[in-house]
């Protein structure tokens, strides 16, 4: 369950260049449910996935993430909340370009205390599932839009995380690619994972899987 | 003022180091005021950046000082050579009212900072933030010794004085001189050699009674201490009459004097973090303590041991 209390986010607190983010958010999106946060660009989607995901620390109030106050966790320690508890689908993919497919998608398990055996095991499943395997040795420069998509989810679920974060996921991926993704998000619900898209990509609204809708005006939180 | 190159870069390193100190001093007092783990609120966040920040810097510069203290001793020595009378450190040090209290503070800090520095990694182990407060409390009591110290330092290089004969250290640290370390001096080497020794033994048999280990490791520095003047170094120099803890840190003895102090301070400062570490229901570990100790021991008695191997009597 991730659980927002009174959240807010300034950013540049106390500066000439302050600017509030998110204002007083509160929410609860439970366990195995698949949340959409839709909103203009600029109304606080990505920070408010940033403060779930621990890449940021709110200004004021707590993210609780499965029982752990995460806002608050020591920097280690949120690393290892993210790669064991999170997979973060990022709208520009933020895959490293030098690397093959299968190092972008191996980079989540470097530090994990497992074999190397079991590391490329896991690796395989991951590239398998998503159907990039074939392109494993491939330069992720030399990728489509598409496979570079398949790429990222690909190392965003290497781990297995019970809890999804997606940011704009379909904005670089033409309408087929589009509807693929989402019938991704929609089996990893059925598998029991949470999910949580920011978007303001309509299709999303016509997903039978979504069970939550929140609207993100100007830093606030309703539920639509 | 000695405007040599060495006493120019441990005053520099000092004052650079303590201006940081100084900062997360300022950061520190917030912190052991305000903390608040419970809290949400912006103080609380801007609090929970600036300890990771001021963690970050006390543990940098904390750790270089204790390097600093045996580049200071190193610059001392190297100073006894243009100081009139002064073979070694010891000469230096006593050249002025300010060396003896200088290097009293100094080494109290090291013990300071040490455990700073085990409150730190035990902190830095926890989710909770169990220790911030207090080790922010601590640094806070600390720093008024550092500044001593930094003061103190100023004040040394500065009434170092090339016109004054000083004494060299065959006369400070001989029994038959009238200084306050003389009736120290007086004890007859077979007692300190036993003292030492049982010492030594006393805290491998307390290894599971962790607060007399850290305390016996107390007693050890000072008993090291007394037995590397009064039965050791006579050993080291193979000289009986000569009794100086710090001619052993010259090139002439290999700088053994900078293995064997190293020794001293890291077997205390790991008796002392596992009582540390016993007090804050830590988990404790005497290992290194005890490896360091035993490797000290071998040291100190390869000495006499070799000694009266080569030449057939010991230097009682």
């Amino acid at each position: 369950m991730i659980v927002c209390q009174n959240v807010t986010k300034i950013y540049g607190y106390k500066t000439n260049r302050e600017h509030k983010a998110l204002e007083d958010v509160n929410l609860i999106i439970p366990k195995g449910s698949f949340a959409l946060l839709m909103g203009p660009s600029g109304s606080g989607k990505s920070t408010l996935l940033s403060l779930i995901a621990s890449l940021l620390r709110p200004t004021k109030g707590k993210v609780i993430v499965d029982g752990e106050v995460v806002s608050k966790l020591p920097d280690r320690y949120s690393a290892d909340f993210r790669r064991e508890k999170i997979g973060f689908i990022f709208q520009k993919f933020n895959l490293l370009e030098d690397l093959s497919v299968q190092e972008n998608v191996l980079v989540p398990l470097i530090v994990s205390n497992e074999s190397i055996r079991v590391i490329e095991e896991k690796a395989k499943k991951a590239m398998r599932r998503f159907t990039i395997e074939h392109k494993a040795m491939m330069q992720v420069r030399k990728l489509s839009g598409g496979e570079q998509q398949r790429c990222a989810i690909a190392r965003a679920l290497v781990n297995d995380p019970p809890i999804i974060l997606a940011d704009e996921p379909t904005a670089n991926l033409d309408d087929a690619l589009a509807r693929d993704l989402i019938g991704t998000l929609q089996d990893l619900k059925k598998e029991g994972k949470t999910i949580v898209v920011a978007t303001h990509d309509p299709r999303f609204l016509d997903v039978e899987a979504v069970d939550r809708i929140y609207e993100v005006k100007e830093g606030h939180v309703y539920p639509a | 003022m000695f405007i040599l190159p060495e006493v120019l870069i441990n005053l520099f390193l000092d004052s650079l180091l303590n201006v940081f100190l100084f900062i997360a001093w300022i950061a520190g007092i917030r912190i052991a005021l305000f903390f608040d783990i419970n809290s949400d609120t912006p103080l609380q966040y801007s609090l929970l950046r600036q300890s990771y920040l001021a963690s970050t810097i006390l543990k940098f510069a904390l750790s270089f000082k204790i390097f600093l203290l045996f580049y200071l001793i190193y610059t001392l020595d190297k100073l006894s050579n243009l100081i009139p009378g002064a073979m070694c450190a010891a000469g230096v040090v006593s050249s002025n009212e300010y060396g003896v209290w200088l290097m009293a503070i100094k080494i109290l800090n090291i013990y300071l900072f040490a455990s700073w520095l085990a409150l730190n990694s035990f902190d830095m182990r926890r989710k909770d933030y169990g220790f911030t407060k207090k080790k922010f409390a601590f640094f806070v009591v600390i720093f008024p010794f550092v500044a001593a110290a930094w003061a103190l330092e100023f004040l040394f290089f500065n009434g170092l004085d090339v016109s004054k004969i000083v004494s060299c250290c065959g006369v400070l640290f001989s029994p038959l001189s009238n200084s306050s370390l003389s009736s120290i001096l007086r004890i007859d080497p077979k007692i300190a050699a036993l003292i030492f020794y049982t010492t030594f033994v006393a805290i491998v048999l307390s290894f599971r009674r962790i607060y007399l280990f850290a305390f016996l490791h107390v007693v050890f520095v000072l008993v090291g201490l007394l037995s590397i003047i009064v039965f050791f170094s006579p050993y080291i120099y193979e000289l009986p009459t000569h009794r100086c803890p710090f001619c052993l840190l010259q090139k002439e003895y290999y700088y053994v004097g900078y293995l064997i102090y190293a020794l001293l301070f890291l077997g205390s400062f790991y008796a002392i973090k596992a009582a540390i570490a016993k007090a804050l229901g830590e988990s404790v570990s005497v290992k290194f303590a005890l490896a360091f100790d035993i490797v000290l021991v071998m040291v100190l008695s390869y000495y006499p041991l070799i000694y009266y191997y080569k030449n057939g009597i010991w230097l009682l």
